[in-house]
């Protein structure tokens, strides 16, 4: 995998994956859209535990598609939401969201 | 050779199925819960037979029942009790893995999981479980081999102990109490056949006029 540019300057993020998983990825992106709405629904209700299972289940399962920079937001998600710090879950729900918007696939 | 993949994750069972599909494993079971795991494989209440796995590849953090609590009740099934376990498991939950071992798991695979890394271990336990079926089946034939021997043994007849003989007329008293010509008694204990004639001593004794040949 291979990340280059700043997200927060609008640039895209170039992710090359195995194009074995090609068939997997559309799918696997999109859940993680709905996971960034289910993210925001947990913190406006203070729910814990759901963001800490999301977090690890990205965690867990990001960098094996070839999304690291997820695997990383998603164990900062799950220990933020173990500290319970609303702050550190919203920053990194942002950071995934942006990361989302600019991630662009080159299958190699 | 069978394999069944257990994780809560939908996306990490399409993952490593994917992996393990164009690494060519084909057949490959999928469960998203303990639960679920025990119905494949005949553990829940429904009693069924189950199916024949060969390798499993537990997730150690699971809803309801985790993979440590899975493995553990699955290596109390003897049937069951050679089949390699591979736990699954994201880096901070190493700490875990020495309760995995404890519970019957033989190895473990990093989360993320990395396809090579991932086949090189899938490979090298079905190659040890392949190993130990063959094992187990040269020790099933050896026992055989040997329970027709000791049957072949004990059909074997054989002359041994003491046997009481009359010191006059040589017959012997056999185990009811009766008394039996020396030909019979050996013939009735011993895979031994007769063939008479006459020796030169009782040629003379009986037949006086008679040339011993």
């Amino acid at each position: 995998m291979t990340q280059t540019c700043d997200p927060n300057r609008g640039d895209k993020i170039i992710v090359h994956v195995d194009p074995d998983l090609k068939d997997l990825v559309p799918g696997f992106l999109k859940n993680r859209r709905k996971d960034v709405k289910s993210l925001v629904a947990a913190v406006e209700r203070s729910d814990y535990e759901t963001i800490e299972a999301l977090g690890h289940t990205m965690k867990g399962d990001g960098g094996g598609y070839g999304f690291h920079a997820i695997t990383d937001i998603g164990g900062s998600l799950e220990k933020a939401a173990s500290n319970k710090n609303l702050q550190e879950i919203r920053k990194w729900v942002k950071q995934l969201s942006v990361y989302l918007e600019s991630v662009e696939i080159v299958y190699k | 050779m069978s394999i069944l993949l257990v994780d809560d994750s939908a996306e990490n069972l399409l993952l490593l199925q994917s992996i393990l599909q164009t690494g060519g494993y084909k057949d490959l079971l999928t469960a998203e819960s303990a639960e679920q795991a025990f119905k494949h494989l005949g553990m829940d209440s429904s009693g069924g037979d189950g199916m024949s796995v060969d390798l499993i590849l537990m997730d150690i953090q699971m809803p309801d029942i985790n993979g440590i609590e899975t493995c553990r009740r699955i290596k109390e099934v003897e049937r069951y009790r050679d089949i390699p376990i591979i736990m699954v498991t994201a880096m901070a939950q190493r700490e875990k893995l020495q309760l995995a071992f404890a519970a019957g798991a033989m190895d473990y695979i990093n989360k993320p999981v990395n396809k090579v890394e991932l086949r090189t271990r899938v490979g090298s336990a079905l190659k040890l479980k392949q190993e130990m079926d063959s094992r187990k089946a040269r020790e099933q034939e050896l026992k055989k081999r040997t329970q027709e021997l000791e049957q072949a043994l004990r059909e074997v007849k054989v002359l041994r102990g003491f046997i009481p003989i009359c010191a006059s007329c040589k017959k012997i008293r056999n185990d009811r109490g009766y008394w039996q010509l020396v030909e019979a008694y050996i013939r009735e204990h011993s895979e031994a056949e007769f063939s008479h004639g006459i020796c030169p001593d009782c040629i003379k004794k009986f037949f006086p006029g008679v040339e011993p040949g």
